[in-house]
């Protein structure tokens, strides 16, 4: 196998795992807590116990609404309509401002310099911030 | 094992909204009690040595060290200890690796709520318990090589149910001495030292590669 080849195979075989992990980590397990949840309102409903069940089953929808949102922004990030429709430096400022949303972080962005990149280049650009955010919401500072 | 009797629980997960759910879910069971919580490998070690929990309900995949070097490390530690894995991922070298770590259950997190405290009950007794979803390719063999007969392949699933042998006993209308002759060549053929080892390597067998 030529060696371009086989690094794009590579390549392609770790994004996959990416995506796999990414999906497993979150919704997988926003969903793993929703069942129990549900189980356990269903529990307490046999119980009689119609406030308790009230109260875990809108913990529940919170969970289930942090789910969506998590696979939506999944989903987003993989390949976002604002890279194609309205270029890279529109695409990074809504990642980042995706990314400091609700954390109350807060994140300077300087691309007003930024070339004019090919769309292999603007997508590769874009990849690479979406994982390093990524990399530091997950985990905090290195 | 009775119902009155009380089984403590350590959960080990690193998804703080998984073990929410599931402290929430084991909350009517009152022979139940969560009696620790970790979110990654090390403190679950580290808890288990601690608090001593009839058993740890562990995911896998855990920053740091992960759910089946935590299983290894806590049975180093603490030899008697249960480990029962609660995990999404249902790939049968994960569940081989879980069993032949040492643990005792393999549940799969979007189980019936029936499954996890069977298994939780099961695993804290001493048994092996694995997700009836995914043994059903235990009774065939590789190949069609059929290294058990079809009676013992029934009871090895039964094991892996978490069936003590006088309950296989009931279930197939026969003697207990006759399960533990069953078992006995079970684990000669399948060169295994218990149950559970027999277990994971009937799955291993199993395996298409």
């Amino acid at each position: 196998m030529s060696d371009p080849l086989r690094e794009r195979l590579l390549a392609e075989r770790d994004e996959r795992r990416r995506i796999a992990e990414l999906v497993h980590d979150g919704p997988v397990q926003y969903l793993s807590a929703l069942i129990q949840m549900v189980e356990a309102v269903v529990q307490s409903l046999d119980a009689d116990d119609a406030p308790g069940a009230r109260a875990i089953a809108i913990r529940a929808l919170e969970v289930a609404r942090e789910g969506a949102v998590e696979l939506r922004e999944i989903v987003q990030g993989l390949e976002p309509r604002t890279l194609h429709e309205l270029g890279v430096i529109a695409a990074l400022e809504e990642l980042a401002m995706r990314a400091v949303g609700s954390r109350g972080a807060k994140l300077e962005l300087d691309l007003a310099s930024a070339p004019a990149l090919g769309e292999g280049a603007s997508s590769g650009l874009y990849q690479v911030a979406r994982e390093t955010l990524d990399q530091v919401v997950r985990r905090g500072p290195p | 094992m009775a119902e009155t009797e009380e089984i403590t629980v350590l959960l080990a997960d690193d998804h703080e909204v998984v073990r929410e759910g599931l402290r929430l879910a084991l909350l009517r069971s009152s022979h139940i009690r969560v009696v620790g919580e970790a979110s990654d490998g090390e403190t679950a070690v580290q808890l288990v040595e601690r608090r001593r929990p009839d058993i740890v309900v562990m995911d896998l995949r855990m920053p740091t060290m992960d759910g089946i070097e935590a299983t290894e490390e806590i049975l180093k530690r603490v030899p008697d200890a249960k480990v029962l894995i609660f995990t999404a991922y249902s790939e049968r070298a994960l569940l081989q690796r879980g069993l032949e770590s040492g643990a005792k259950g393999y549940v799969l997190k979007e189980a019936p709520h029936e499954t996890l405290l069977r298994a939780i009950e099961k695993v804290a007794a001493g048994d092996t318990f694995v997700d009836p979803s995914l043994i059903p390719s235990l009774a065939t063999g590789r190949d069609g090589q059929e290294i058990l007969t079809a009676r013992e392949r029934e009871i090895l699933q039964l094991l892996a149910d978490g069936m003590s042998n006088a309950e296989v006993a009931t279930r197939l209308f026969i003697s207990q001495e006759t399960v533990k002759s069953h078992v006995r060549h079970i684990l000669a053929k399948l060169e295994a030292e218990t149950r559970t080892q027999a277990v994971a390597i009937a799955l291993r067998e199993a395996m298409i590669d």
